[in-house]
C-alpha cells in the first residue's frame, strides 16, 4: 500500500468482507473514517425483497418470449422492429417510469355494446319498483327490464390496515344521502314511482333510486364517506341499500346493484369489520376486497373484476378465488370465477394484423370475440392496448386504442397581424409563410389579433398550416363532440357544458336531445360558453379542443371544463394555474374526456427548441444564430465554444432570440478522441441507417439514438476512436426533422413511392387478399417493410 | 472470463431454448433488481425495468458476442440503457412500454418497515442527486448495487484508478449534500 487512495479501498474490502466498522476505521485520516462510516451506512441499505409471484411471471415471460421467437421466424422481425423502437428513445421513451405510472392508474375495461335487451336484476330485498319509461329521444331505449332471482352478491369489505383513506371528508351528504356529480352526457335518475328524470346538475340520490348513463356518458356518485363509484357510457346501477354511516358513527352498509355496463369504486378505508361496501351483478356472486375495482357486466351474464388496488376475494359456484391488484377475473352465471390472471397493459406500433391476432410492439395479442378496437388503428399506427395473460402465458388483447402522436417541429404563434401579404404574413414580429394548403379565416385585416399555428421549416423559416382569428383576452374558441342534453331557447345543455346561443349561432335542423352533436363557439368574459355553431354529426368522431384558463390541475379542469389526462397526454412541465392553454382531446365511448394535448399559448411569443454547436459564449452564438440572455435564462454550466448543445428559444417581439435554457449534450473536451459530425439521413432499414454520404450506421442495442430518426432528418453523429484506431458511434442525436410533405392530390399514383422526407407510397400486404396501395409517413415506413410489404405502388 | 457452464447456458439461449433462459434469468435477476433499484429508488420501477431488461435479453441475445463483454456486464449495461432512457424521456409522456403490472401485496410489510426503509433511501436518493452525475453513478454502482471496482468502472467505461477517484469525491459530495439535506438546505455547494 502506497497510498492512502489504496489503503482506502483496501478498508473498503475488508467492511466488505465483514470485518467491523471501527476495526476498519482504525488509523485512517479522521475524514476518511468518516466516509467509510457513511459506506457502511450505505451498505445498510437493503433493496427490497422480490416477490415471489413477480419473478415467476417474469421468468415465464421471458421464456415465453424465447420460445415464440425460436417458433416462429416471423417474430425476427419483430424483434428487428423492436430493435428499431428501442432505439428511438421518442418512441420507446417514458419506458418503466410510465409502466409505473400504468401500475397506478386505472385499468379501464372499455365499455361494451349495449345489448338490445337488458334485464334490470333485483335483489333479493328489491329496490324500488322499476318500469321501463324510456322516452322516444332517450338513447338508452329497447329496455326490457325485469326482475332476476339469479342476481347474487358481490361484497367488498375492507382488510384492516391495508389502505389510506381516499377521501376523509364527506360534503352536503348524509348516510341515506349521496351525491350524483360530474354527469356528462346523458345521465337519468329513475324516481320511486318508475319514472325517469334526466340529470343536469349535480343532485341527490336516495336508496332505491336507480341511475342510468347514455352512449358518451358517464356520471359519479359520491357517498357520505367518501367513497365513490362511477358510472360508465351505457351502464345502470341501482342504490339497494344506502346508510353510510362515518365511522364514528357505525357501520357503512353499502349495496349497489349493476344491472349494465361498467362501474369503477373507490371505497373509502374502514377498520370496522363490519362495514361493507356491497355490489350485486345478475352474474355470479362472491365478496370482494379492496380499495378500487372495476366491475364490467356484459350481456347480463358475464362479470368481470379487475383490481386497481388492494385485494378481491370473487367466489361463485362454491369456488373463491382471490383477485389481487393488476389482477382480472371473470365469471358467468352459475359458473365458478375464473383463476384471476395478471393484467397487461403498453403502447407501442401495430406491426401486424391477423385474424386471430396483432402484434404490438413485437407483443402478440390474440383477439377475441370480447376485444373492443378504438379509432380504427392500422399496422404502422401507434396504439394502447390493455389486455390479459392467460396461465400459458398467452397474451389476450381487451382493447386496443388508437393512440394520435403530436406532430413534431410544430409551432404556435398568437399575435397581432402587421402585415399580410399572398405568401408571406407579418405576426408578433415574426415572418409567417403560407402556401396553398394553408387554412386561413376569411376577413382578417391588418391589426387583427390571430393564432398561427404551422410547422417549422428546415431553413428555420415558419410555414403556417392555419391563420385564425383570434379574440384576445375576453373569449377564447372551443370546440367538442357531445351529447345533447336541454334545448331551451338561449341556452342548450350538452355533455354537462351548458351552452349559450344567440340568434348569430348557426344551428343544424332537427337536432333533439340526445343527439350526438359538434359545437363550436367562444368562452365569453363572463364565463359563458357561447356557441357559433351547432351541428349533429356520427357519435364516434368525439372530439374537443377548449381554450381558456387552467382552473386546476388535480384534477384537470380548464375554463370550468373537467377533463383527464392519460399517459400520451404531452403537456409542459411547468404549466401552472391560471395560464392560458389549448386543449385538445377525445371523449371517448365510455363518456370521459381525454386530453391529448395541453398546450400553453404565450401571447405574442415563439418559443423553439433545436440543437446546435456552441460558435460564441458570451455574446453566445449557436449555428451562427445571435442569442441574448436574461436573469432567467438557464444555462447549464461549462459550455464552451464547440460543444454540442441543445437550445430553448423564445423569439422576442423585437425578433431577438432569448435562452430561456440551454443543456450540453455533447462535450468534444470531455474526450479529444471523439468528433461530432453532422450528417442527412436518406435511408433506414431495419437495423441499420444510410447517411447522404453512402456511410452506413448499424443500429443496435449499444447506440443512442436520441430524437425521432427518420428519413431526411438532420443528425448530429458523435463518434470516438478507440485505442485501437477503430471508430465507435456513440450517439446519434436528431438536430432537426423535416416537415410532412402535404401530398399532392395531382401526383401520379402509379409512381413507385420513393423517400421524399414526408410520405412514401408501399403495397400492403402483397399477394394477399388484402393487397392495397398505402401512402405512410416515412415513420410507418420500417414497420410495413418489417412484415413484408413492398416499396411503391401495388401491381 | 465465462465459466464452462455459463458459456453452455448462454449458447443454449442463442439458439431460443428457453429453459437456458430460464436460467439466466434465475442467475442474474436478483443482481439485475438490486442494480436497477440502487438507480431508480423506486421497487415497483425497478421491477419493471428489471422485466423489460430480460425481455431484451432475450431478443438481444443472438447478437451477444461470447468474447465480448461479459454476459454480466452486459446485462448492466441494457439495464442501464434503460435507466437513461427511462429518465431522458420521463416528462415527454409520450410512450410506455408494454409491461406485466403487478401489484405489492403489501400484507407482507408492516407499514412502519415501509415508511423506514423509504425514507432512508429517498434520503440517500436526494443527496445522490446534489452531487455529480457520474460521482452519483459511481457510489450507487459500488455501494448500492454493491458492484466491484472493475465491474463498476466497465459499466461507467471508465479506468479502475478514474472509477476509485469518482468514488472518493463522490463519498465526499454525499456527505456534504446529507449534511445539508438534514439541515433542510435545498441547494449546495458541494467542492
Amino acid at each position: 500500500m502506497t497510498n492512502i487512495e489504496d489503503i482506502f479501498q483496501d478498508r473498503i474490502k475488508r467492511l466488505n468482507a465483514g470485518e467491523s466498522l471501527a476495526q476498519c476505521q482504525e488509523g485512517l485520516p479522521p475524514e476518511d473514517a468518516d466516509l467509510l462510516a457513511l459506506i457502511a451506512q450505505m451498505q445498510t441499505i437493503e433493496p427490497p425483497v422480490r416477490h415471489a409471484h413477480t419473478v415467476a411471471q417474469q421468468r415465464a415471460t421471458v421464456m415465453r418470449l424465447a420460445t415464440n421467437k425460436k417458433k416462429d421466424s416471423f417474430i425476427m422481425n419483430v424483434s428487428n422492429l423492436w430493435q428499431k423502437l428501442t432505439a428511438q428513445p421518442k418512441l420507446v421513451g417514458g419506458l418503466a417510469v410510465l409502466a409505473l405510472i400504468c401500475f397506478f392508474a386505472l385499468f379501464n375495461f372499455r365499455g361494451q355494446e349495449a345489448p338490445n335487451s337488458t334485464e334490470l336484476a333485483a335483489d333479493p330485498t328489491p329496490p324500488a319498483a322499476v318500469t321501463n319509461n324510456t322516452s322516444a329521444t332517450n338513447p338508452t331505449t329497447n329496455q326490457t327490464v325485469t326482475t332476476n332471482d339469479q342476481t347474487t352478491e358481490l361484497v367488498a369489505t375492507l382488510p384492516e390496515g391495508l389502505f389510506l383513506p381516499l377521501i376523509a371528508a364527506s360534503i352536503a351528504t348524509n348516510p341515506q344521502k349521496a351525491l350524483l356529480q360530474n354527469a356528462q352526457g346523458w345521465v337519468e335518475v329513475q324516481d320511486n314511482n318508475g319514472s325517469w328524470s334526466l340529470v343536469t346538475h349535480n343532485s341527490y340520490v336516495y336508496e332505491g333510486q336507480t341511475i342510468r348513463t347514455g352512449p358518451l356518458s358517464t356520471a359519479n356518485i359520491l357517498f357520505h364517506d367518501g367513497s365513490h363509484a362511477t358510472l360508465k357510457a351505457q351502464s345502470e346501477l341501482t342504490l339497494s341499500t344506502l346508510n353510510v354511516r362515518l365511522p364514528r358513527d357505525g357501520y357503512r352498509q353499502l349495496v349497489l346493484t349493476q344491472n349494465k355496463g361498467v362501474t369503477t369504486h373507490n371505497v373509502a378505508f374502514r377498520n370496522d369489520g363490519g362495514s361493507q361496501y356491497q355490489v350485486n351483478t345478475p352474474s355470479g356472486s362472491g365478496v370482494a376486497r379492496g380499495t378500487e375495482f372495476q366491475v364490467a357486466l356484459k350481456d347480463n351474464e358475464k362479470t368481470r373484476f379487475v383490481v386497481t388496488e388492494g385485494r378481491v376475494d370473487v367466489s361463485n359456484a362454491n369456488k373463491t378465488v382471490s383477485v389481487v391488484a393488476g389482477q382480472t377475473t371473470e365469471m358467468t352465471t352459475n359458473n365458478p370465477p375464473a383463476d384471476p390472471y395478471f393484467t397487461i397493459t403498453g403502447q407501442g406500433e401495430v406491426t401486424a394484423i391477423n385474424e386471430s391476432d396483432w402484434v404490438v410492439a413485437g407483443q402478440t395479442f390474440v383477439i377475441t370475440d370480447d376485444t373492443t378496437i378504438d379509432g380504427d388503428p392500422q399496422v404502422g399506427d401507434i396504439v394502447y392496448v390493455e389486455g390479459h395473460l392467460l396461465p400459458d402465458g398467452t397474451a389476450v388483447a381487451d382493447s386496443i386504442a388508437l393512440v394520435v402522436a403530436p406532430p413534431a417541429n410544430q409551432f404556435t404563434l398568437t399575435g397581432e397581424a402587421e402585415a399580410i401579404d399572398t405568401a408571406e404574413w407579418q405576426v408578433a414580429g415574426q415572418t409567417i409563410l403560407t402556401n396553398a394548403d394553408t387554412e386561413i379565416d376569411d376577413d382578417i385585416e391588418t391589426g387583427d389579433l390571430v393564432r398561427v399555428t404551422g410547422l417549422i421549416q428546415e431553413d428555420g423559416s415558419l410555414l403556417a398550416t392555419s391563420i385564425e382569428e383570434y379574440e384576445a383576452n375576453d373569449t377564447y374558441p372551443f370546440e367538442f363532440t357531445g351529447i345533447v342534453q336541454t334545448i331551451d331557447t338561449d341556452s342548450w345543455l350538452i355533455s354537462g357544458v351548458e351552452i349559450s346561443v344567440d340568434d348569430e349561432t348557426e344551428i343544424e335542423g332537427g337536432i333533439l336531445a340526445g343527439d350526438t352533436v359538434a359545437v363550436e363557439g367562444n368562452i365569453l368574459e363572463d364565463g359563458r360558453w357561447l356557441a357559433t355553431e351547432i351541428s349533429l354529426v356520427e357519435a364516434d368522431t368525439a372530439t374537443f379542443e377548449i381554450t381558456g384558463e387552467l382552473d386546476s390541475m388535480d384534477p384537470w379542469q380548464v375554463a370550468g371544463l373537467p377533463f383527464e389526462i392519460t399517459d400520451w397526454t404531452t403537456y409542459p412541465d411547468d404549466l401552472e394555474l391560471g395560464e392560458l392553454v389549448v386543449v385538445t382531446g377525445r371523449i371517448l365511448s365510455d363518456g370521459t374526456w381525454v386530453a391529448d394535448s395541453i398546450e400553453r399559448i404565450e401571447d405574442g411569443l415563439l418559443e423553439i427548441v433545436f440543437v446546435g454547436t456552441v460558435d460564441s459564449v458570451d455574446p453566445w452564438l449557436v449555428n451562427t444564430l445571435p442569442l441574448t440572455t436574461d436573469e432567467n435564462s438557464d444555462i447549464a454550466e461549462g459550455i464552451e465554444v464547440g460543444d454540442l448543445v441543445r437550445v430553448k428559444v423564445r423569439i422576442e417581439t423585437d425578433g431577438s432570440w432569448l435562452i430561456l435554457e440551454m443543456t450540453l449534450l455533447s462535450n468534444e473536451d470531455e474526450d479529444n478522441n471523439c468528433v461530432t459530425i453532422t450528417a442527412v439521413v436518406t435511408n433506414i432499414l431495419n437495423d441499420e441507417i444510410v447517411l447522404s454520404n453512402g456511410t452506413t450506421i448499424p443500429l443496435d442495442e449499444w447506440l443512442d439514438v436520441e430524437g425521432d430518426l427518420q428519413v431526411g432528418s438532420v443528425v448530429a453523429i458523435i463518434a470516438c476512436v478507440n485505442e485501437d484506431g477503430t471508430i465507435t458511434i456513440e450517439r446519434i442525436i436528431v438536430i432537426y426533422n423535416p416537415p410532412p410533405t402535404p401530398e399532392d392530390p395531382d401526383d401520379d399514383d402509379d409512381n413507385p413511392g420513393t423517400p421524399d422526407g414526408g410520405t412514401v407510397t408501399i403495397c400492403h400486404k402483397p399477394g394477399t387478399p388484402a393487397e392495397k396501395t398505402m401512402t405512410l409517413p416515412q415513420s410507418a415506413l420500417n414497420g410495413h417493410l418489417g412484415h413484408g410489404d413492398t416499396m411503391g405502388a401495388c401491381p | 472470463m465465462l465459466d464452462s457452464d455459463e458459456t453452455n447456458l448462454i449458447l443454449a439461449a442463442k439458439q431460443g431454448d428457453a429453459q437456458a433462459i430460464g436460467h439466466l434469468y434465475d442467475r442474474y435477476h436478483q443482481q439485475i433488481f438490486r442494480f436497477v433499484w440502487s438507480r431508480v429508488g423506486n421497487q415497483q420501477l425497478a421491477e419493471d425495468i428489471t422485466g423489460e431488461v430480460f425481455v431484451r435479453m432475450v431478443q438481444y441475445l443472438p447478437k451477444y458476442n461470447l468474447n465480448g463483454k461479459p454476459f454480466h456486464a452486459w446485462l448492466y449495461k441494457i439495464s442501464r440503457n434503460l435507466i437513461t432512457d427511462m429518465y431522458r424521456h420521463r416528462s415527454n409522456h409520450s410512450i410506455q412500454p408494454l409491461t406485466t403490472t403487478q401489484h405489492l401485496d403489501t400484507q407482507k410489510d408492516t407499514l412502519d418497515n415501509i415508511v423506514n426503509q423509504k425514507l432512508t433511501l429517498e434520503t440517500v436518493h436526494e443527496a445522490l442527486d446534489c452531487i455529480d452525475p457520474k460521482q452519483k453513478e459511481a457510489l450507487q454502482l459500488r455501494f448500492l448495487a454493491d458492484l466491484s471496482l472493475k465491474e463498476s468502472a466497465e459499466l461507467m467505461d471508465c479506468s479502475v484508478g478514474a472509477l476509485k477517484s469518482l468514488q472518493h469525491r463522490g463519498l465526499k459530495a454525499l456527505r456534504a449534500a446529507l449534511h445539508a439535506t438534514k439541515l433542510g438546505l435545498k441547494e449546495i455547494d458541494v467542492v
